[in-house]
C-alpha cells in the first residue's frame, strides 16, 4: 500500500493554450480514500489519468509510495482502474478478464491465477458468471467485473474514473457502498473522480473539490459542507444547493445590516464581530435545511423576512418549498406537517450561526456553525480568514 | 391517420409482392449469363448457339477434361491465381492493419488531409499506372514474376484496406487498450492481446476485398507476366485465337473462374456481414 502525492502538478493541451490541471498540490495518505469532485471539464479526470500513467503532466511531480513515477508507464505504477464504460475485454470471458493482468504482469501459475481470480469473484459474489462474456452481464455485473479485475492484482492504489455513472440510481447507491465496503476491507489507498457530490460526501474519507483545474479545498466531507473555502464549494456540495443573495454591508439604525440590493433581505447582524466593513459588496448564503417557515410573523421571536411561495415539492420524508427573495429562488427543507398553497404568504428566518457570508471574490468570510468548529483545510489562494463564530 | 394514409398506400398485393418481382428480376439479370455460361460450358459446340437455347440436353465434359488433362493445362495458371490472391491478402491486411491502427489511433496534425490523400490514389484508373510501373518492373527485374503482381495488387488494395481497417480500430474503445496497459500490458502487447483480436472481422473483410480484386484482375496480369505466371483471367482470353474463339473452353474457363469465388462467399458470407456491421464491439 502507499501515499500518492501531485506536486505542483499542471497539465496543459493544445500548446497551453487549455489549462486543464493548474498548479494542484495533493497528498493521498496510505489507505486513504479520496474523492475528487467538481464539475465536468474540472480537470478531475485528467488528474487521475495523470496518476494512472494515460497523461503526462505538463509540469510537477507524481508519486506513489514515495518513488517519482512520472516517468514510468502505467504498467510499472502497479495500480489498477476502474473506468467509467468498464473497459472489459469483450472478446474473453470473465475469466479471463479478470485474470488478464495477473498473467501479464506476474509469474503466478496457472492455477495460481486460477485461485486469484476465484477469490475476487466470491468477494464479488459474481463466481457463477465466470464463464461469461461481458456483452452478456447486465451493467451492474460487469460493474462487479471491473472491479474484480482491479482488485485481484492487489495493487498499490486504486483509480475509479466516475465508475458509478452508468449505473441507474438504485443500482448506483448499492454499488456505492460495496466500493467502500471492499476499498476499507483491503485497505487500499484510492482516488476516486466523481462529478456528483453526493456520492463524494457519502464515500470519501475526504473529498477534494475541484473548479477549473484548480484545487478549491480539501477536507473531511462535513467540514467542506460546514466549512466551504469559498461560494463555488458551498453552491457545489450540498443538495439542494446553497440559498444565495448578493447583499451590501450597510449601517441602519446603529445596526449593521446585510442588505440585499432589493431589500429583499435586511438581515441584521446584530453586536457580534463580524469580519466586513461597511460598504463592502459580500454574498449571503443558507442551507435549505436552515431556513425556517412559518405562515404569519407573529411565530418568529427574531428578524423575519416575507416571501410567496413558488412551489412545494413533497419528498415523502420533508417538503421542499421553493420561494422567491429578490431576484433569486430560495429552497427550504420543512417538516412534511407544513405544506402551503403555491402562491400564499408565508414568512421565512434563519438563525445568526446558520449564516454564510463570502466577499466580493467569493472567498468565504463566515460559515455556519454548529458548536463544534472542526479544523479544516482551505486551499484555494485566499481561503485563510474564515471566522467559525 | 391510418385511414388517410391507407388512401395512397400501395395495394397490398403490390406491397407484398413487388419487393420479390424487383429482387427477382435483379436476380435473374444477375444470374441468367452465370447460369447461361454454366450450360454452354457442358453442351457441344453446335447447341451451343442454337436459338431458343435448349435446357435439356445431353451433357458433356469434354471442355473441362481439356483444360485439365489437355495439351494445355490449366492448372498453372489456377495456381498462379491462388498464389497471387493470397500473397495480395496476406500483404494488404497486414499494412492495412498497421496502417488503419495508426490513423485511427495517433493525435497526428493534418490526419483528416493524410487520411484522404491515401484514399484518392485509389481514384487514378489501373490504365493510368500501368505504363509507368511497367518501366519501374522493368528496371527492378519484377516482371514476370508473383511477387510482382502481389506488389501490384497491394497498391491498389492498401488505401481501401487503410480505411477499412481505420473505421474498424475507430470503433474499438480506448479505453480498453489503456485498461490493458494498466493491467501491465506493454502498448504492444495492449495492440496484439487487446485491439487485434476485436478487429479481426474487420481483416476477414479487408481480406475478401482483397482477394477478390487479385482473383478478378485482368490488366495488371496481362502486362505485367508471361506464360509462367499468367493467371487464369490472362489464361481465359488466349482461348481466343487467330483461328476462332474457343467457345466452350472460355465458358468451362469461365465457371472454373468464378466457382472458388462463389464458393469462399458462401463460406464467409456471415463472417463477411458481421464484419461490415459491426456490433461486436459496443461502447
Amino acid at each position: 500500500m502507499a501515499q500518492i502525492a501531485l506536486n505542483q502538478i499542471t497539465k496543459t493541451f493544445n500548446n497551453g493554450s487549455i489549462v486543464a490541471v493548474d498548479d494542484l498540490s495533493l497528498e493521498i495518505e496510505d489507505e486513504e480514500f479520496l474523492v475528487l469532485v467538481g464539475p465536468s471539464g474540472c480537470g478531475k479526470s485528467t488528474t487521475l489519468r495523470m496518476v494512472a500513467g494515460l497523461e503526462d503532466p505538463s509540469e510537477g511531480d507524481i508519486s506513489i509510495g514515495r518513488t517519482r513515477v512520472n516517468d514510468l508507464e502505467p504498467r510499472e505504477r502497479d495500480i489498477a482502474m476502474v473506468f467509467q464504460n468498464y473497459a472489459l475485454y469483450p472478446h474473453m470471458n470473465v475469466r479471463e478478464n479478470i485474470g488478464f493482468g495477473l498473467r501479464l504482469s506476474t509469474d503466478l501459475s496457472d492455477s495460481d491465477v486460477e485461485e486469484r481470480v476465484e477469490d475476487a469473484a466470491e468477494l464479488l459474489e459474481i463466481g457463477e458468471l465466470l464463464d461469461k462474456k461481458p456483452k452478456s452481464l447486465s451493467g451492474g455485473q460487469q460493474q462487479r467485473v471491473a472491479l474484480g479485475r482491479a482488485i485481484v492484482r492487489d495493487p498499490e492504489a486504486f483509480l475509479f474514473d466516475e465508475p458509478l455513472s452508468n449505473l441507474d440510481a438504485k443500482l448506483r447507491k448499492q454499488m456505492r457502498t460495496e466500493i467502500s465496503r471492499i476499498q476499507e476491507q483491503l485497505g487500499v489507498t484510492s482516488i476516486y473522480v466523481t462529478h456528483d457530490q453526493e456520492e463524494a460526501m457519502t464515500m470519501g474519507d475526504r473529498i477534494a473539490v475541484m473548479n477549473d483545474g484548480q484545487l478549491q479545498q480539501i477536507g473531511e466531507p462535513n467540514d467542506v459542507y460546514n466549512h466551504p473555502a469559498n461560494l463555488f464549494v458551498a453552491g457545489f456540495i450540498g443538495s439542494p444547493a446553497m440559498n444565495t443573495i448578493e447583499a451590501r454591508v450597510e449601517e441602519r439604525d446603529g445596526q449593521t445590516v446585510l442588505a440585499s440590493t432589493d431589500d429583499a433581505i435586511v438581515y441584521a447582524l446584530g453586536d457580534d464581530d463580524v469580519s466586513v466593513d461597511v460598504g463592502e459588496r459580500v454574498t449571503l448564503g443558507v442551507r435549505p435545511e436552515d431556513v425556517v417557515l412559518r405562515d404569519s410573523a407573529d411565530a418568529f421571536e427574531t428578524q423575519c423576512h416575507e416571501t410567496t411561495v413558488d412551489v412545494v415539492e413533497p419528498l415523502g420524508s420533508d417538503n421542499l418549498l421553493y420561494f422567491r427573495v429578490g431576484p433569486e429562488t430560495w429552497t427550504a427543507r420543512v417538516s412534511p406537517g407544513f405544506e402551503p398553497d403555491p402562491g400564499s404568504t408565508v414568512h421565512f428566518a434563519f438563525p445568526r450561526e446558520a449564516l454564510y457570508v463570502f466577499d466580493e471574490t467569493g472567498t468565504t468570510v463566515e460559515s455556519r456553525d454548529l458548536g463544534h468548529p472542526a479544523e479544516t483545510h482551505h486551499v484555494a489562494e485566499s481561503g485563510d480568514g474564515v471566522v467559525n463564530r | 391517420m391510418s385511414k388517410a394514409r391507407g388512401s395512397w398506400a400501395l395495394p397490398a398485393s403490390v406491397r407484398r409482392y413487388g419487393p420479390v418481382a424487383a429482387l427477382g428480376l435483379i436476380a435473374t439479370w444477375t444470374l441468367l449469363p452465370l447460369v447461361w455460361m454454366f450450360l454452354s460450358s457442358l453442351k457441344i459446340r453446335r447447341s451451343m448457339f442454337e436459338f431458343p437455347p435448349t435446357i435439356f440436353f445431353d451433357p458433356t465434359l469434354r471442355y473441362y477434361q481439356e483444360m485439365f488433362l489437355g495439351s494445355n493445362p490449366v492448372t498453372p495458371y489456377l495456381l498462379n491465381s491462388v498464389i497471387v490472391a493470397l500473397g495480395t491478402a496476406v500483404l494488404s491486411v497486414s499494412l492495412g492493419t498497421i496502417g488503419g491502427y495508426g490513423l485511427s489511433r495517433l493525435d497526428l496534425r493534418g490526419k483528416k488531409h493524410l487520411a484522404f490523400w491515401i484514399i484518392s490514389t485509389r481514384m487514378a484508373p489501373i490504365v493510368v499506372v500501368v505504363i509507368p510501373l511497367f518501366y519501374i518492373y522493368n528496371a527492378l527485374n519484377l516482371l514476370n514474376t508473383h511477387i510482382g503482381l502481389i506488389i501490384a495488387h497491394t497498391t491498389f488494395n492498401l488505401p481501401f484496406a487503410i480505411w477499412l481497417m481505420r473505421s474498424f480500430f475507430d470503433e474499438v474503445p480506448v479505453a480498453l487498450e489503456e485498461a490493458a496497459l494498466i493491467d501491465g500490458a506493454t502498448k504492444w502487447e495492449a495492440f496484439r492481446k487487446v485491439s487485434l483480436p476485436l478487429v479481426l472481422p474487420g481483416m476477414g473483410a479487408t481480406a475478401i476485398i482483397a482477394i477478390v480484386f487479385s482473383w478478378n484482375d485482368f490488366i495488371f496480369a496481362l502486362i505485367f507476366t508471361s506464360n509462367a505466371t499468367q493467371t487464369m483471367p490472362v489464361a481465359a482470353s488466349q482461348l481466343v485465337t487467330q483461328t476462332g474463339t474457343l467457345w466452350g473452353r472460355v465458358m468451362a474457363t469461365g465457371v472454373v473462374i468464378l466457382l472458388p469465388m462463389v464458393t469462399f462467399g458462401v463460406i464467409v458470407k456471415r463472417y463477411l456481414v458481421s464484419g461490415l456491421t459491426m456490433g461486436a464491439v459496443k461502447e
